[in-house]
């Protein structure tokens, strides 16, 4: 098989699809407030961080099926360290209800700390998973509202289309949380 | 029957909705299902409760009461044949105590395992959140997470003939007080008994337009997302779990009554009697409005026409995804065939293409006392943000191309009606610039390394072959283009797989593109790769989903630097270069190591710069496109100066003892070699020190510097001394890049005495023949220290010369000037020069009349230049010089000069003429043309200043110059920008 092996992939950057035709990126002096919910958000969580999917596979616990994510650390916000390669067990039923990753993704991701099973997920889901399209943080309405909007019914208000947020806005408000909740 | 022995890891491709959820595909089920929604068999959902309470204050009775509620929002519909009974109980109390580790083993009890398929539905009360924390994560049982963690779980296990055989839903006790937890349980029990999340009535979330109370009456309990702000449920819709028409039509569709299993359902309706039917398929449409390609992921709606206005009703809706059968996600061989964890992306979703564009409103409800009703059906795309797991296509949604005029359908109970949707206006299946290819058959790139295309057709894919070469990196880009041709991440996703052409097929490819759209720029995606064996490649450029449609442009390019115009440069820059390769723009950059250089000219296929200044060594260039983040690496790909196999030859500098304070009789001279031990090396540093002090000409007196080999690779320096005894002279190869450098001594004998007298051009050699002047210079010293007002007197001892004056002065210097003029030269002349009084000490200039024949030319500098017009081109210096060895400078030589200005293009990439490369070297055109002699200097040189005149555009000054046997050639270029 040498003779295929004359490939070798660099690294390749950001990793994850736009998802919208028509964006809108908040400007990067206006004050973003948190929201009650994200701070609810922040407290639960165990493990902070911007991070690369590098694997994923099948995995178990004995009887129970998992998806093992390893993740490269590029930011760590709490229970990780910058470069530290993370695997984390998922119960795999939570593929099915939207907790998937393909290798090569770039994430800021928000997960509870790992259960006495060795399991872990996504806090809040969709809000804590963010997805990241070089240095911009893809909000969908949804998730740019548990940030970042006083709790109230958004349905009442005109709802923005995707949102974007440059990494300094982001850095900012996880910092700040992460403050208020020591 | 077969099990599936683990929990199932349902792919990315599962999420079919605007219809069922899961489709059987063609893999893993039974043919004989393939392309059908799965359901439980016969309809009927037999679920085993927990034997613990729900939570202290909602005791398992009060618990399973919930649960009943919730299930019978589903089988009260009339007209689905679907009931659900409880069974039992489980085995035990499902808690922290039975959800554990074992040592370290996990344990979970066997009745709510997938594999549990006596007990098909498994409904766990976790009283205290416990069991939530150990799946979910610490703390995920939490009162404060219950807006996504109070019901959880689905459907875990399938058979082959696409039947569910197991299921579990896991009630957080801790949020059995919230209002919602009914909302979330209805939901649970949706996706439980097959169906997809769907869209209709998005304007409720998207407020656009601004939503009436109808459109919330009208929202699907099964649709995508709710917002975080929505607790309780009530604050943002009414009656959020009651099933509206739009859950009824898809639960109806995946479980119609019939005559056959009427008896089962007591109190239900035939299906087929009591609704209507309106299915069909959305095309694509030709120039003339026929159907071509069926088009997926389009949401087609169905809302009932209201009797009483006549306007379509927001509150009666359904919808239907099409292609909703059909695989959303069948993988590619860029990418592979199977999801991250392995699992086959054909086991969801069928592969007959006659369903890709279909949808089917199963189960349209006719109003009470009607025997008919009408129905607009309209088109419209799926919301990326609020309806983001909505259809087949996955991951992403795609725009619908085209627009359609809604219809209105007339049926009566009980109809059965075809309405296909004609996509006006849908993009046209255009030619592509190229052959048809598939992977053995590759076609050859654009000669341009860019070309725009279509994935037109499902599974279409574009195949190329190139050549490249080993320690070289490359971009492949794929930008994906709407109909404007503007990025879109709404249309093809295209990624790109790379093999050696020798590979027979190895997919996912050994370089690829892990994902679509993985850059910087909107719409891009990019494989970066390293090549390690030269030889032939293939690309491919694909549908992340393996999908193909007329409205999949892309815009592609292979952004490759193959091959360099020359392996050496000049640490002092200014060497001109050129690469060559495909897929460069105007907007290329070039860069060698770490520094850029600007670009002078530059098409696909060439780029044109002048090399930088830079360190000795090697060094890498990379071509970059700034804006799409592409590059192109040959490593080692020209050498800086000196390499570290050149050598150092020291050329001349030995001679007598020199008085010190004056210069030694031969120019102190090396040359740079390389490894070949004859081939001289241009621009390479050259250290020049000495032990003790000196003053080299080169460094402006000064006793060290670093200097630059001239195009003949010499380095060559007037010594003068200062210091009586020896002196050591050193010549170091590039010290500062190599740290055991290249080195050449030599060593002079300074002298000291109260009287001397040296020569400043002890030795000159002179063309036969000429005429000249030439100065003559003469140093009285005294231990070194000039000696001023001192007379010299000179005189021709040998040969036909005059001079100037028979005696002069020395200066404040110590220096006697005179000179001599020589008519003709015919031989050799000797002129001495003596201090007064008494004639001592004295030393004699020779004159060596040096024929044509035995002269010769060195390129000193200048030879190749390359600049951006406008810059002042640096004069052609060469050097006449004798035959012998070292070579001497010749003064007074004859150079001809003959020299060529023309217009170029260097912009020229090779034409495809169907198909044939034909290569573009368009004859210049000569602007203006010269001959003309000098006459060489003091020196033995010339210097040709030359200039394109008042030439535009891009011009190039071709030329040579000649003298005896000697023949130098330049070439200047000056590139318009």
């Amino acid at each position: 098989m040498a003779i295929y092996r004359t490939l070798k992939l660099l690294a390749v950057v950001a990793l994850l699809p736009c998802a919208a035709a028509f964006t809108q990126t908040a400007p990067a002096s206006s004050p973003l407030q948190l929201s009650p919910a994200f701070r609810e958000l922040a407290r639960a969580s165990g493990y902070i961080f911007i991070g690369t999917v590098t694997s994923v596979l099948p995995g178990r616990l004995n009887t129970i099926a998992t998806v093992d994510v390893t993740f490269r650390v590029e930011k760590a916000y709490r229970g990780v360290r910058r470069g530290q390669s993370l695997t984390i067990h998922q119960w795999s039923a939570l593929w099915n209800s939207g907790q998937r990753y393909k290798p090569g993704e770039r994430v800021l991701l928000f997960l509870y700390p790992q259960s006495r099973l060795g399991l872990t997920s996504i806090v809040g889901e969709p809000a804590g998973r963010i997805r990241i399209s070089a240095s911009q943080f893809i909000f969908s309405p949804s998730q740019y509202a548990t940030w970042f909007k006083p709790m109230s019914p958004s349905i009442d208000r005109p709802q923005l289309p995707e949102q974007r947020v440059g990494a300094r806005q982001i850095s900012d408000a996880v910092l700040r949380a992460s403050r208020e909740l020591q | 029957m077969k099990l599936l022995a683990s929990i199932i890891l349902l792919s990315s491709t599962l999420g079919h909705a605007g219809g069922p959820q899961y489709v059987a595909g063609s893999t893993y089920f039974d043919p004989a299902v393939q392309g059908t929604a799965l359901a439980w068999p016969e309809g009927v959902l037999n679920y085993s409760t927990d034997r613990g309470d729900l939570s202290p204050v909602v005791p398992g009775a009060a618990a399973d009461s919930l649960v009943a509620t919730a299930v019978s929002r589903w089988t009260s519909i009339p007209t689905a044949a679907v009931s659900a009974t409880r069974a039992g109980q489980l085995a035990e109390d499902v808690s922290s105590a039975n959800v554990t580790t074992v040592g370290s083993a996990v344990s979970l009890p066997a009745d709510i395992l997938p594999s549990a398929v006596s007990t098909p539905v498994a409904i766990v009360y976790d009283a205290d959140g416990k069991v939530t924390d150990a799946l979910l994560g610490t703390g995920a049982g939490s009162s404060a997470n219950c807006f996504g963690n109070s019901v959880f779980g689905g459907v875990d296990n399938y058979g082959t003939d696409g039947h569910f055989l197991h299921a579990l839903i896991v009630i957080n006790g801790n949020c059995a007080q919230i209002p919602d937890l009914q909302y979330h349980l209805v939901r649970m029990f949706g996706r439980l008994l097959g169906l997809g999340w769907s869209q209709a009535n998005v304007n409720v979330f998207t407020r656009n337009p601004v939503p009436a109370a109808d459109d919330f009456n009208g929202l699907p309990v099964m649709h995508a997302t709710d917002p975080i702000s929505c607790v309780p449920i009530s604050r943002c819709y009414p009656n959020a779990d009651v099933p509206k028409t739009d859950d009824s039509s898809v639960l109806t569709y995946l479980y119609p009554v019939t005559s056959a299993n009427l008896a089962s359902f007591p109190g239900k309706q035939i299906t087929a009697d009591n609704t209507a039917r309106i299915h069909g398929s959305v095309f694509f449409t030709d120039s003339t409005g026929a159907a071509t390609q069926p088009m997926q992921g389009v949401n087609v709606v169905a809302r009932l026409i209201d009797p009483s206005s006549g306007k379509a009703s927001r509150s009666v809706v359904a919808s239907s995804v099409s292609g909703f059968l059909f695989s959303g996600n069948a993988g590619n061989p860029a990418t592979g065939f199977s999801d991250s964890s392995g699992q086959l992306l054909t086991r969801f979703g069928g592969n007959d293409t006659s369903v890709q564009g279909f949808f089917d409103f199963a189960g349209l409800e006719i109003p009470d006392g009607s025997n008919a009703a009408q129905f607009q059906i309209s088109v419209e795309p799926i919301d990326p943000n609020w309806s983001q797991f909505v259809g087949p296509y996955s991951p992403n949604q795609v725009q619908p191309s085209g627009a359609f005029t809604p219809v209105i359908v007339t049926v009566a109970r009980g109809a059965n009606v075809q309405q296909d949707v004609l996509m006006e206006n849908s993009a046209l299946v255009t030619q592509d610039p190229f052959p048809a290819s598939t992977y053995n058959s590759p076609v050859g790139l654009p000669p341009s390394g860019d070309w725009t295309a279509s994935l037109s057709g499902y599974g279409d894919a574009d195949y190329f072959t190139f050549p490249a070469k080993a320690n070289h990196t490359l971009s492949v880009e794929a930008l994906a283009l709407d109909a404007s041709l503007s990025p879109t991440d709404g249309k093809a996703q295209p990624v790109v797989g790379m093999w050696a052409l020798e590979d027979p097929g190895t997919f996912p490819a050994p370089a690829n593109t892990p994902l679509a759209f993985n850059t910087q720029s909107f719409g891009l995606s990019r494989l970066d790769a390293r090549i390690l064996t030269t030889t032939n490649f293939r690309v491919g450029i694909f549908d992340y989903r393996g999908d193909g449609r007329p409205d999949y442009l892309y815009r592609a390019r292979v952004f490759y630097a193959d091959a360099v115009s020359v392996s050496r440069a000049s640490a002092g820059g200014g060497t001109p270069f050129s690469i060559t390769g495909i897929g460069f723009h105007r907007n290329t950059v070039c860069a060698f190591g770490s520094t850029t250089a600007a670009v002078l000219a530059v098409s696909a296929s060439r780029l044109i710069t002048a090399t930088p200044p830079a360190r000795d060594g090697i060094r890498d260039v990379t071509l970059s496109d700034p804006a799409s983040g592409s590059s192109s690496t040959i490593s080692s790909a020209v050498t800086f100066g000196a390499a570290a196999s050149d050598g150092l030859k020291l050329i001349s500098g030995a001679g007598p003892a020199t008085p010190i304070g004056s210069l030694a009789l031969n120019p102190f001279k090396v040359q740079v070699i390389a490894a070949d031990g004859s081939t001289p090396v241009p621009g390479a540093s050259v250290m020049l020190n000495a032990t003790p002090a000196v003053a080299f000409s080169a460094c402006a007196g000064a006793s060290t510097c670093t200097i630059l080999s001239d195009d003949n690779g010499s380095v060559s320096t007037r010594v003068k001394l200062i210091a009586a005894g020896n002196n050591t002279l050193t010549a170091l190869l590039a010290p500062a890049s190599y740290p055991s450098p290249k080195s050449v001594q030599l060593t002079l004998l300074g002298s000291s005495s109260s009287l001397a007298i040296s020569l400043d051009n002890q030795q000159l050699w002179v063309a036969q023949g000429a005429t000249v002047d030439i100065p003559l210079s003469a140093r009285v010293l005294s231990n070194g220290v000039p000696v001023s007002s001192r007379t010299v007197e000179f005189q021709v001892l040998q040969g036909t010369a005059s001079l100037a004056a028979p005696a002069s002065v020395s200066d404040l210097s110590g220096i006697a000037s005179n000179s001599v003029h020589l008519a003709n030269l015919g031989g050799g002349v000797l002129i001495s020069a003596c201090v007064m009084p008494g004639n001592v000490p004295c030393q004699n200039f020779s004159v060596t009349a040096v024929p044509a024949s035995a002269q010769s030319l060195q390129a000193v500098s200048g030879t190749r230049q390359a600049l951006a017009s406008g810059q002042t081109l640096r004069p052609v210096v060469v050097r006449v010089t004798d035959v012998t060895s070292p070579p001497h400078p010749v003064i007074g030589a004859t150079v001809a000069v003959q020299d060529i200005v023309s217009r170029i293009d260097p912009a020229s990439d090779p034409l495809n003429i169907g198909g044939i490369l034909i290569g573009r070297n368009p004859a210049p055109v000569v602007i203006t043309s010269s001959r003309f002699a000098m006459i060489s200097d003091n020196n033995g040189q010339i210097a040709i200043v030359l200039s394109p005149g008042n030439a535009s555009g891009s011009v190039q000054i071709q030329g040579t110059a000649s003298a005896g046997a000697g023949v130098i050639g330049f070439n200047l270029q000056s590139f318009a920008q």
